[in-house]
């Protein structure tokens, strides 16, 4: 492990942390009864929305805290610690991300989503592009595989720190995870969710500012640590370890398509109005360049402390044990764990919302009625949860792997087609279809090393050039998008309902 | 409109006019891009271009090495640009079916 958990720790760690899990479960039980007394024929919307009311400090937490996972509190870190500087220098591209998100999409989806009343983020996809079953069908499977495999990795991240840290196993951390997300999950939706988020965003805020401010009080002046380090290994210091071109690329896989992710796309779909979209960039900004700043720079300051830490991704974790009481370690923890189940819990309402709208609703049962609605949303959201635990029980390795891996893909299926569709009237389903499969299909090659055609890069590169490209040249070539719909996205007057 | 003109396919853009807000949803994305963009170019440039040579050569600023401080400058400096942009720039409408681009200073004045 490379750093020591004393017993007395430990009990103080078991504790804060045992708290923290109490009030989520409060929250749980809280939204839960507040999603009882909603009205049937408003529930879905609820559930999966929020009734499009929701304020600035929601809406800029669910962007920060669902964007910021394990990779800002553990993974992120760790490449700090093994890399160094270079990788520090990446996650500033992350900084400014609730910006990009509500700037980029956030209007145009607020008006869209209310003209088609969009619930999904597949849904603007299925809207847009006709109804068209290829785009359907392939955003679902997108969204459950990559999703779903990176809220598996979430997990596994967040159970081994438990174990790590409190010294109790595995499959009990695992548990109590995943019977928190649940609750407040399944039963009280995005109500729930946003809720818990609020909570953990703070503790989240709370984690970083005592790590911060611990870590650097105990390494003492700046200048002598820093040149430690740069005398274990120069390249640690030096951002020349990754050309500038290679840098370059993962400043777009970092800081570039926001908006092809759908957890953090979701903020566009759910706030109450313009003036509270304003607030919510501004605090977002706030929160994540603090977070990022703090905590990826202490990543690569813990070489001071530990020069040989064998698990890098431990370095926040054996920070917070070192340069904190154990009582404040045990907030590190819970904000390790907020960090997680954030995203998680944002994560699993885009799944079961793609699943029911866009699979269930979409081509099992077109005809629910409103009361078998709320039951199949209830069941699928507990059935994520339980498949996510199960999976994460009999984990798959290199956690950081299948983030970058998730990201990518995502982000290469569905940039271009959501961009091109909300602000160009020629982009139509077969571009569409033709840059998802295109985008997704050239990101596996590259990033799988299946073709050497990264040219030095980040595979993202690649892969969002053939997406960008497909999108654009087969929709030119192929008929117009339909008028009624063109209208909805882009016209002043418009159809208020599809003609059957 | 019937089933016909919903899905018809040979038209013209032009018939279609064009909300005065989606024109403004449009600026609003295109500057967003450009200012990451911008913060992108300029943090890269100023890392590789103040961390070149050789380590122990490095000047310090503040105990960091000149070319994180300058980053660390260039990070506050478009934290307040997107601040400002938000609040200045970007401008307020109404979601819904009747609304339009909200012109703040202007009916203040009127």
């Amino acid at each position: 492990m490379g750093f020591e958990v004393s017993a007395g720790a430990r009990t103080a760690i078991i504790v804060t942390f045992a708290l923290y899990s109490v009030i989520l479960l409060g929250i749980g039980v809280y939204t839960k009864k507040m999603m009882d007394k909603t009205a049937l024929d408003k529930y879905v919307e609820e559930f999966y929305t929020g009734g499009r009311g929701m304020g600035s400090l929601v809406i800029a937490l669910m962007i920060a805290a669902g964007l910021c996972s394990a990779g800002t509190f553990l993974g992120g870190p760790g490449l700090g610690y093994s890399i160094g500087m270079a990788w520090v220098l990446v996650a500033l591209a992350q900084n400014f991300m609730n910006f990009c998100v509500l700037g980029q999409i956030g209007k145009k989806v607020g008006i869209v989503a209310r003209r088609i009343n969009a619930q999904s983020y597949i849904d603007l996809f299925v809207y847009r592009y006709n109804h068209n079953k290829i785009i359907g069908a392939f955003g679902v499977i997108a969204i459950v595989v990559f999703l779903g495999s990176y809220v598996v990795a979430q997990f596994v991240g967040g159970a081994r720190l438990f174990e790590t840290m409190t010294g109790l196993p595995y499959w009990l951390g695992l548990t109590i995870f995943a019977a928190v997300v649940l609750l407040y999950a399944a039963f009280g939706g995005i109500k729930g969710v946003s809720t818990a988020i609020v909570f953990q965003g703070i503790v989240m805020t709370a984690a970083v500012f005592a790590l911060f401010i611990g870590a650097l009080a105990y390494i003492g002046p700046l200048e002598p640590a820093i040149k430690s380090i740069a005398a274990i290994k120069p390249a640690l210091i030096n951002p020349w370890t990754w050309t500038p071109k290679y840098q370059l690329s993962m400043w777009v896989v970092f800081g570039l398509v926001f908006i092809g992710l759908p957890h953090g796309a979701m903020g566009a779909l759910t706030y109450k109005d313009t003036k509270a979209m304003h607030k919510a960039i501004i605090l977002g900004v706030i929160f994540v360049v603090l977070w990022t700043f703090m905590l990826i720079w202490m990543g690569s300051m813990v070489r001071a402390v530990y020069p040989n830490l064998p698990v890098p991704d431990h370095a926040i974790p054996a920070l917070a044990m070192t340069v904190l009481p154990p009582w404040l370690a045990g907030i590190t923890l819970a904000g390790v764990a907020g960090a997680i189940q954030s995203t998680v819990g944002a994560m699993i309402i885009v799944i079961s919302s793609t699943f029911v709208k866009d699979a269930y609703q979409a081509y099992i049962n077109p005809k629910a009625d409103n009361l078998t609605l709320k039951k199949v949303t209830t069941a699928s959201t507990v059935i994520i949860c339980i498949a996510i635990f199960l999976l994460a029980l009999k984990p798959p390795h290199a956690l950081e792997w299948i983030i970058a891996f998730a990201i990518g893909g995502l982000a290469s299926a569905f940039f271009w087609p959501l961009l091109l569709g909300l602000y160009w009237m020629k982009a139509n389903e077969y571009g569409a279809a033709a840059g998802m499969v295109g985008g997704i299909v050239t990101y596996i090659l590259a990033a799988g090393k299946f073709l050497p055609i990264t040219m030095g890069m980040h595979a993202i590169v690649v892969s969002l050039l053939v997406s960008g490209i497909l999108t654009i040249g087969v929709s030119l070539v192929t008929p117009k998008t339909p008028k009624g719909i063109i209208m909805t996205w882009f016209g002043k007057a418009y159809p208020k309902e599809i003609p059957h | 409109m019937n089933k016909e003109e919903y899905y018809d396919r040979n038209y013209s853009f032009d018939e279609i006019e064009i909300d005065p807000r989606f024109k403004r949803c449009e600026k609003e994305m295109k500057i967003t891009f450009g200012v990451q963009i911008l913060f992108t170019l300029i943090s890269v440039f100023v890392a590789y271009t103040l961390g070149k040579g050789p380590v122990e050569e490095y000047k310090y600023i503040m105990g960091l090495p000149s070319w994180w401080f300058a980053v660390i400058v260039v990070t506050i400096v478009f934290t307040f640009i997107v601040i400002g942009i938000t609040k200045m720039v970007f401008k307020d409408m109404d979601l819904t079916d009747e609304g339009v681009v909200e012109e703040k200073k202007k009916t203040a004045e009127a």
